[in-house]
């Protein structure tokens, strides 16, 4: 099939062209000569480190809300939309893939997927293993020093524990890595069940 | 993921780290097609910013700063879309039929170029000339081209770019192409057209 914009596309792009269409072809290659020649980012500039620049982004993440893991929890607990459930299982199951590239900050293991939803002080969780989910959360807040009580009923794997006030920092980093907020008084109350379960 | 479960200091680290490594090349690309050094850091920032929340999607085995710089490139894309709009080319702005005609024929005659120094300077600032009339009125467009010959994007990556589907993107390309011939027509005439009229 000919397609002259296709060979034209592959020859502005340095590769060779999948068609036969010598003259859309002769006028990519030409393009991409002039063009290698001629058309240039910018040479301004930058410096690497820049003091005030850092302060806007920093700010900037502060007002997003991106330095406070409450926050990042209670952006995971709000209605979503299908493409931010998407994202959040994809942020769940994604985790590794980020901590190659900054691998000073990032020691993360892939996750269960799950979503949330809160109602009535309950937070909700979906997961394709509730009852494994349930035992990693429960051994975390165990290893945090938290008193939490796992049952199951009804097909639904449930955690109750009352967090002591101030909430350690080591319990706050187990809530806010499985997304959940500090429950204001104190009683955390969670369930865990299979995706679609009503 | 321990930037992200632990909020705070964690994520200011990382974020500082992300400016430091790729602000200056992020800048220099926004600069490029916006023309304002305080929208492009707006647009950098704004970037780091959508790393950060997208960083679960990232794949590993990939290179951050391709995938970072695709990030700036949609946005900048976007910017682009909305302060300039997207105005169909008219029927009527296209190369007439003769002159499609004349740069086929050339084309595919391959006509060797003039390889004088002069010839090459006059070639060259043509094109610069006619560029920045192409950059000015059709920027998304240039922009696009420019980095399909940098970095050889195939159609689905540009259609990543755009957002758009197969089809859409299909038809964004040959408006590159007609775009590029229309205010680029003068270097046309002259890089397919010197040995004839010489």
């Amino acid at each position: 099939m000919k397609d002259p914009d296709g060979d034209w596309l592959d020859a502005l792009a340095g590769r060779a062209p999948a068609g036969s269409n010598r003259a859309a072809t002769h006028e990519g290659e030409r393009l991409r000569e002039f063009i290698q020649r001629n058309v240039h980012t910018p040479d301004v500039q930058v410096p690497e480190h820049d003091a005030r620049r850092e302060a806007q982004l920093l700010e900037r993440a502060r007002r997003d809300g991106l330095t406070d893991p409450a926050q990042l929890a209670g952006r995971a607990r709000r209605p979503m939309r299908p493409a931010a459930i998407r994202r959040l299982v994809a942020l769940a199951a994604g985790v590794a893939g980020i901590a190659v590239a900054l691998a000073v900050f990032l020691h993360g293991t892939p996750r269960t997927e799950h979503l949330r939803s809160a109602r009535e002080n309950v937070v909700r969780i979906e997961a394709t293993d509730p009852a494994a989910l349930k035992m990693e959360i429960l051994d975390e807040l165990h290893a945090a020093g938290i008193t939490a009580t796992g049952y199951e009923g009804l097909g639904i794997e449930g955690i109750d524990a009352q967090l002591p006030k101030p909430v350690p920092p080591g319990v706050r980093a187990v809530l806010a890595r499985h997304h959940l907020g500090v429950p204001s008084d104190g009683a955390l109350k969670i369930e865990i069940a299979p995706p679609g379960t009503p | 993921m321990r930037a992200c479960r632990e909020g705070g200091a964690a994520i200011e680290r990382a974020l500082q780290l992300l400016d430091r490594s790729y602000f200056a090349v992020l800048f220099r690309e926004s600069l490029r097609g916006l023309n304002d050094p305080e929208s492009a850091r707006d647009l950098v920032q704004d970037t780091f910013i959508k790393v950060w929340l997208r960083c679960a999607t990232f794949q590993g085995d990939s290179e951050l700063l391709p995938w970072i710089k695709a990030i700036l490139r949609h946005g900048l894309l976007d910017r682009l879309r909305k302060s300039t709009g997207e105005v169909p080319l008219e029927a009527t702005e296209e190369p007439d039929s003769e002159t499609q005609r004349r740069i086929a024929e050339l084309s595919a005659q391959m006509i060797p170029q003039p390889d004088s120094e002069a010839a090459r300077a006059q070639l060259d600032a043509c094109f610069q000339r006619c560029w920045r009339r192409f950059e000015a009125a059709a920027p998304s467009h240039a922009l696009v081209m420019a980095w399909i010959v940098e970095d050889g994007l195939n159609h689905e990556q540009i259609g990543g770019l755009l957002g758009r589907t197969p089809g859409a993107t299909r038809e964004f390309i040959s408006q590159c192409r007609k775009r590029a011939r229309l205010h680029l027509a003068e270097w046309y005439e002259l890089a397919f057209g010197a040995k004839e009229t010489a």
